[in-house]
């Protein structure tokens, strides 16, 4: 019976402070519990990203030929050689620059999520001032 | 450590949960919705007041942003802060889910309407009844389905006496065992609080319910599998949230990193683009073997992998499977980039111009793929390109292969166990090169599972219901019936048949007489567990028998008690339905009997396949029964009894004079009689379990005779003629103990022969009756015909050409001559009878 999960807003979290009193509890879910799994959801989608840019993999193989399209010079003539060698060094660097920007535009992603990872935690700590502070302003400032 | 209690009074939990109820969650839902909108509105409003003097849409946006971030945040606390906590440990009503507790209060309202003291399970059902979740849950479980809940759960009510009438009910004991009982089931599962499904397994404690568990067909564990299939369900209907899932995909450093393939392209099919394009079917099952295919691969060095098995049995649903995990990237991290292409061997290997271009080509196809860096090869019948004698569509290519194997390239290949044997082990190299995978038919658990992921698609697209009985009778017909396919595409097909033939019948819920239905009318034998009227004909089979058998009384029995047996499903399913050794002499009803089982038992006489052995005499002759092998590219012989039976699995086999055959073939009869299946000569496994196996022989008649004139009591005389038997080296002891039944038929009496006779002319009057001409027989006249028809070596078999010739050439004679017309009555005497 593995595949049986609890379903909806029944999903039990492990909270050191259930059974404390109320207060606590409260402040312990809403300044703790929540903005900290909130940041670990974050973190495990900049993981995700990461792999899915495949910067690893990109890495490893920056400077191999783009999609492995290399000529083999040996039997050649010196000037076919030559020739090939610029062939090959030419799709070397087609492969590099298409990786670097690849593995840039990933890591851009990866920062921006983990940047939102980090403020999204400290917005919902703020969410009950900041919608007091909102409704307020537009009721009773001019 | 406190006691255990289950007070809903003291349950915070309750409180909550009338909290919730009250507020009516699903609304909360819908405006968290609705917030997202207003907060994008009120940002925009925002940027507007920017370049707007009024102040009035500043303030608006304000108030917009601000409730909705408010709302967010009361949401939140609401949902995953106050209302899950199960909070005492002791109190089991603390620890029930809400829909649960939904469920306690429904059951004590139906207590208190019913006048009645204390809460017992029937309400306990009524309260899970009422739930969304517990109704759909005893509706698979097919309760409710023939019949109103209402009525059920208040007949049942009817039956418990009232004790006394109290306006504050208490838990029955019985009831509570069931809630502790649920408990226990939760934890088992590892749910942290109970659930409905968990309530429902915990009525099973009572013995109402199983009362009602034992009228549905179903025990615990289908009733556990019911709720594990609706947490399955529901699981897949709320889906997967993307955030919270493990991967986004294989990512792109699989297209980015790694090399072209055009000469794979020409030979070979992309399986990962087939998979992402949605052009394969989704696997379920066969974790086992992906997982083990997954594991052999990501190994560094040689890591091949070949899967060995039947053809249809599933090799390439697996590797489906695996590429499947690789798509949605759930594989190790070394398999992450993995391209899996299928290799066309045909394509490979044909279209050649000059020699050596199949080596050439297969030297590029490897040579491309080592360059690659994230390729699988999957070849399909690999024993083609590596056989021993290459013939057409085949060659020898385990010298250029072999290489690649030990490092450079992974492999997947596919073949059956004989071709394994024959092609693969005669290249020790590359046998040693692949590890080994034997593909096996899943078993009927598994199959369960396999179609309770398949069958909701069948009900969404037809409009239909399936409620677990049919998902078990589906299982059963096909592992019984179906042996063209091996599971679980035999069940899967099966289901998707009674899906569609329901939903043309506008039948809303799939019971179990559709499915016996329509595979009875497929291979036109009852498949439905005996009742009714094919009880009673079974009851009285030896009656039935003996409408048509004169005498033979212990034969009839022995074949009758073995058709009951099988029909009731106490015999083992792996052998024949019965096999017999029919013995006596010639035209005593060995024939006759046999005609008479395979009419009562499949239908018809027609589904008799009679098969002479005594044309099997030399050794050689085993294949024209067995069919030969494909030798030097003819095709193999076909096999007289093997090709029969495959074509009609449902038959009697009757093999006459079965005396007569060579000593070898009887010895594979062994096998057929222990297990069921006989191998033909093209290694195809046939199936016998569905046959009835007569054999007949003359061998002992005089024996038998002589035994009888001598008044030898009837279980001596059986056992005296075994004996005989195997002194006189006709049968060997190993194949008389494997009948079911080795039965004498006696000679016939004079009284016997006469009421053949009758038998016979009975035939005959009923023929003219449908000439509306009557025909009866003097005594005088059938006793005439009955020595006319009787030969002391021959038995009655003379009897119906003396009836042909001398009764009804004359009523045929009379009939042409106008002397019988239409309407009249004819008594025939002695006098009439040449």
């Amino acid at each position: 019976m593995d595949e049986a999960k609890p379903q909806g807003f029944r999903v039990f979290q492990p909270n050191r402070f259930r059974n404390s009193p109320v207060v606590i509890g409260f402040f312990s879910w809403w300044l703790y519990e929540k903005p900290a799994f909130i940041f670990s959801l974050m973190l495990k989608n900049c993981d995700k990203l990461l792999d899915f840019f495949s910067i690893g993999i990109l890495l490893q193989t920056l400077f191999l030929p783009w999609k492995r399209d290399e000529i083999d010079t040996t039997n050649l003539a010196l000037d076919d050689k030559i020739r090939v060698f610029f062939m090959n060094l030419v799709s070397r660097l087609v492969g590099a620059v298409v990786r670097l920007f690849t593995i840039f535009a990933g890591l851009i992603i990866v920062v921006i999520t983990f940047a939102f990872g980090l403020a999204v935690p400290i917005l919902f700590i703020a969410l009950p001032f900041l919608g007091i502070f909102l409704i307020f302003n537009s009721i009773f400032v001019s | 450590m406190s006691q255990i209690i289950f007070d809903p009074r003291q349950s915070k939990n309750f409180a909550k949960a009338k909290v919730y109820h009250n507020l009516e969650a699903g609304i909360f839902q819908t405006l968290v919705k609705l917030s997202y909108f207003v907060f994008i509105l009120g940002v925009f409003l925002f940027i507007y007041s920017r370049f707007s003097a009024d102040s009035i849409y500043v303030k608006i946006a304000y108030f917009l942003v601000g409730s909705s971030s408010f709302y967010w945040f009361f949401y939140e606390f609401l949902f995953e802060y106050y209302l899950p906590s199960p909070v005492d440990d002791a109190n089991r009503a603390d620890q029930l889910s809400t829909d649960s507790i939904a469920i306690i209060e429904e059951s004590i309202n139906v207590t208190l309407k019913n006048k009645f003291a204390s809460i017992e399970p029937i309400f306990l059902l009524a309260g899970i009844e009422k739930s969304k979740e517990g109704r759909y849950m005893l509706l698979r479980a097919g309760f409710g389905l023939d019949r109103d809940f209402s009525n059920i759960i208040s007949s049942e009510i009817n039956k418990i006496a009232r004790i006394q009438v109290g306006n504050e009910p208490v838990f029955s004991p019985v009831t509570l065992v069931c809630i502790e009982e649920a408990h226990s089931n939760a934890i088992a599962a590892g749910r942290v609080e109970i659930t409905a499904g968990d309530l429902l397994i915990g009525l099973s404690k009572s013995e109402f319910f199983q009362h009602v568990l034992f009228e549905l067909k179903m025990d615990l564990k289908d009733l556990i599998s019911v709720v594990n299939w609706y947490s399955l369900l529901l699981a897949k209907s709320k889906g997967e949230n993307f955030l919270l899932k493990d991967t986004f995909g294989p990512g792109i450093g699989r297209d980015w990193s790694f090399g072209y393939t055009p000469v794979l392209n020409r030979f070979a099919i992309n399986i990962n683009d087939s998979i992402e394009f949605g052009m394969s079917p989704t696997v379920y099952g066969r974790k086992n073997e992906i997982d083990t295919i997954e594991n052999i691969l990501a190994k560094s060095g040689q890591s091949n992998v070949i899967l060995i098995g039947d053809h249809g049995i599933g090799k390439k649903t697996i590797i489906n499977g695996f590429v499947q995990k690789i798509v949605k990237g759930e594989v190790l991290k070394s398999m992450r980039f993995m391209n899996v292409f299928k290799v066309d061997t045909g394509a490979l290997l044909s279209g050649v111009g000059q020699q050596g271009e199949i080596e050439m080509r297969i030297t590029r196809l490897f040579n491309e793929a080592a360059r690659a860096g994230n390729i699988i090869l999957f070849f399909e019948d690999f024993h083609a390109l590596i056989s021993a004698e290459p013939g057409v569509g085949s060659v020898n290519a385990s010298e250029i292969i072999l290489p690649y194997l030990s490092g450079g390239v992974h492999v997947i290949a596919t073949t059956t166990l004989e071709q394994y044997h024959k092609s693969i082990e005669a290249s020790p190299g590359i046998a040693a090169a692949f590890d080994r995978i034997e593909v096996k038919e899943p078993d009927e658990t598994e199959v369960v599972k396999i179609l309770e992921e398949t069958v909701p698609y069948m009900e969404s697209r037809d409009g239909i219901f399936w409620p677990y009985q049919s998902l078990k009778e589906l299982i059963r017909v096909s592992a019984r019936y179906v042996h063209n396919k091996p599971f679980p595409e035999k069940a899967i097909e099966l289901a998707d048949e009674v899906s569609v033939s329901a939903a043309k019948q506008g039948q809303k819920v799939i019971n179990t007489d559709l499915i016996d239905s329509l595979v009875s009318s497929k291979i036109d034998v009852p498949v439905k567990e005996a009742e009714g009227e094919e009880a009673k004909k079974l009851i009285n089979l030896e009656g039935f028998l003996h409408k048509r058998i004169i005498g033979q009384d212990e034969a009839i029995k022995a074949v009758a008690s073995a058709m009951r047996r099988a029909r009731t499903g106490i015999q083992d399913r792996n052998r024949p339905i019965g096999t017999f050794l029919f013995l006596g002499p010639t035209g005593v009803g060995k024939t006759e009997t046999s005609k008479a089982l395979a009419e009562a038992y499949f239908g018809s006489e027609k589904n008799m396949i009679r098969i002479d052995m005594s044309e099997f005499q030399e050794q050689s002759s085993v294949y024209r029964l067995i069919g030969s092998p494909p030798a030097a590219g003819k095709a193999g012989e076909k096999g007289q009894l093997t090709t029969a039976v495959a074509d009609n699995p449902f038959s009697l086999v009757l093999l006459d004079e079965i005396e007569k055959a060579h000593k070898d073939i009887l010895t594979l009869f062994l096998q057929v009689f222990d297990d069921g299946r006989l191998t033909d000569g093209t290694g195809r496994t046939i199936d016998f379990t569905n046959t009835i196996i007569i054999a007949t022989s003359n061998a002992g008649s005089e024996f038998i005779r002589e035994s009888l004139q001598n008044a030898v009591p009837e279980e001596q005389l059986k056992k005296s003629l075994l004996d005989f038997l195997q002194k006189q080296g006709i049968f060997a002891p190993e194949f008389l103990n494997r009948f079911d039944a080795v039965v004498a038929f006696h000679p016939l009496s004079r009284e016997q022969i006469v009421q053949v006779a009758q038998l016979m002319l009975s035939e005959l009057a009923k023929r003219m009756l449908e000439k509306e001409i009557t025909v009866q027989f003097t005594p005088e006249a059938v006793q005439k015909l009955a020595q006319a028809g009787f030969d002391p070596v021959y038995g009655a078999r003379p009897m119906r050409r003396a009836i042909q010739d001398r009764a009804e050439n004359m009523i045929a004679n009379n009939l042409l001559a106008g002397k019988i017309t239409r309407g009249q009555r004819v008594l025939i005497s002695d006098k009439d009878i040449a």
